[in-house]
């Protein structure tokens, strides 16, 4: 069962581990894009949530809004997945 | 920090692309940044920073050593710093001027008035790292990054044991075989150079064109988008450029760089951490600038999914040891000659330390990068207090004077009119 904290946890250490440097504290409010987030960490991410939960996020999810930071981003997983999960 | 540095996979292409330059009677791989100065900086004080700079990292006056141990070796060469009186294409023919790598000479500085032009080796650092180089030399505030890991040294071994890495390798090279089925041709092929010089011109947008490129870039590519949008427009005006001059080719073949530092690292700031998405894009797919963006962005996600950036980092990494002639008939070989169609790059917005330069404001700011035949033609974006810049390259020959104008204004044009 995926609860916000999981896939919160899950993406933080993607995130921590393969996309930022030790340098940065990656923490689930951390301002992805102000630290160096770019186009080609997106397409890392994506890939990675396809890989973890079978899900691909369309292009109009993919907004500043969204990827604010690890806590607003899980929460769009989330409801994706739940979306999933009623219309089936 | 040590002196005797390896070189890495990317190292060794960018010394690979600077061997094939020069036997072709150009400069070499040397890449510029070129700041307009709000005063001008007093030659003693900036002889006396580098010299500091030297002794703390004798890698920048190094000479590379190859074999099987391929390498920086120091040589303790004093880095020049030369004053000139502005001149008609002075700053062209500054391009076109040797740095003698062998001899250790890797970076050189000149001053033209209230510019400074800063020349390197594109061997020993790349574009990103230069910008902050560029910040330290100019402040001695800014931090020294530190030595840190060489991150694509360490992905072109990840894959684990030689049997291992040669089966990803392997996977690369396969890939590449398919673009044999629709060979490219590049300008710099079908139109041999005249002259042994590179040319450059640097485009500036507005502050509102700014606004209304980035504004397409969103709506056609979606958030973070700029880059794509960038590559997609460039990649339709080369097609209808090469439909206009020449003849349009099979395919366009373009690399794309990709950082391998993990964000909000600086380090290491001496080696290139970068690799190449190698793209390969049929004439349909570049037809118009929605089409080149859906080729784009699918591609570039079959390539994370796919695992292909540790693949060609591996293969790479794995011919760093052979002989630099042998290595460019490697590289070429796959493309019968060809090494892509156009050289690409974006190095998005210049890096935030690099604001003034010795107590002068900087007021002007441009990327000037070498490009190699072929295909001998390359753009390259960038950002400077948000305006976006490109500079396109083109070895004399391979584009006139008027060809270029007309693929800048209509490459501009479509930013703004997608």
């Amino acid at each position: 069962m995926n609860e916000p904290t999981t896939i919160e946890a899950c993406l933080l250490e993607f995130l921590s581990k393969g996309v930022f440097s030790e340098e940065i504290r990656v923490t689930v409010d951390t301002d992805l894009v102000e630290n160096g987030f770019d186009s080609l960490s997106l397409v890392s991410l994506l890939v990675f949530i396809e890989r973890t939960y079978g899900l691909w996020i369309p292009q109009n999810e993919i907004n500043e809004t969204n990827l604010k930071n690890i806590g607003a981003m899980a929460a769009m997983v989330l409801r994706r997945l739940n979306e999933g999960a009623s219309s089936s | 920090m040590k002196a005797r540095l390896p070189h890495n996979g990317c190292d060794t292409l960018m010394l690979g692309f600077d061997y094939e330059l020069r036997r072709r009677g150009f400069a070499g791989n040397s890449c510029q940044i070129v700041l307009g100065l709000k005063t001008a900086v007093a030659a003693s004080l900036l002889e006396q920073r580098i010299a500091d700079l030297v002794r703390l990292h004798p890698i920048l006056a190094s000479k590379p050593l190859r074999g099987f141990r391929p390498r920086w070796e120091p040589t303790g060469k004093k880095v020049q710093v030369r004053i000139h009186a502005n001149a008609p294409n002075l700053m062209q023919s500054l391009f076109n001027e040797r740095l003698d790598i062998h001899q250790g000479e890797l970076i050189r500085f000149d001053l033209v008035g209230q510019s400074l032009v800063f020349t390197w080796a594109h061997a020993l650092m790349d574009a990103k790292s230069a910008e902050y180089f560029l910040a330290m030399v100019g402040d001695v505030n800014v931090p020294v990054p530190e030595t840190g890991k060489d991150w694509y040294a360490e992905r072109g071994t990840r894959a684990g044991s030689l049997r291992a890495r040669g089966k990803q390798a392997w996977l690369e090279l396969h890939r590449l075989e398919k673009f044999k089925t629709a060979l490219p041709v590049s300008l710099g092929t079908l139109r041999p150079p005249k002259s042994p010089t590179l040319i450059y011109k640097v485009v500036a947008l507005s502050r509102e064109d700014t606004v209304c490129a980035r504004a397409n870039a969103s709506r056609l590519c979606g958030f973070l988008g700029d880059t794509s949008f960038h590559l997609a427009v460039t990649l339709v005006e080369l097609h209808e450029l090469q439909s206009r001059t020449e003849r349009p080719s099979a395919s366009y073949v373009v690399p794309i760089p990709v950082s391998l530092r993990p964000k909000g690292s600086r380090a290491p700031l001496f080696s290139n951490q970068v690799t190449m998405m190698l793209h390969q894009f049929l004439p349909a797919e570049v037809s118009t600038v929605e089409r080149a963006v859906a080729a784009v962005k699918t591609q570039q996600n079959d390539f994370f999914r796919d695992n292909q950036i540790d693949a060609g980092i591996t293969l790479a990494h794995f011919f760093r040891r052979l002989p630099m002639w042998f290595y460019m008939r490697m590289i070429k070989h796959e493309l019968r000659g060809e090494i892509c169609s156009l050289f690409f790059g974006d190095t998005a917005a210049v890096d935030s330390a690099l604001r003034h330069f010795m107590g002068a404001a900087i007021e002007t700011f441009a990327h000037v990068p070498a490009v190699t035949l072929p295909p001998g033609i390359g753009v390259v974006f960038h950002r400077v207090r948000e305006q976006l810049q490109f500079t396109l390259v083109y070895a004399e020959g391979v584009l006139t004077s008027a060809e270029a104008d007309t693929f800048s204004n209509r490459l501009r044009d479509r930013l703004l009119n997608p």
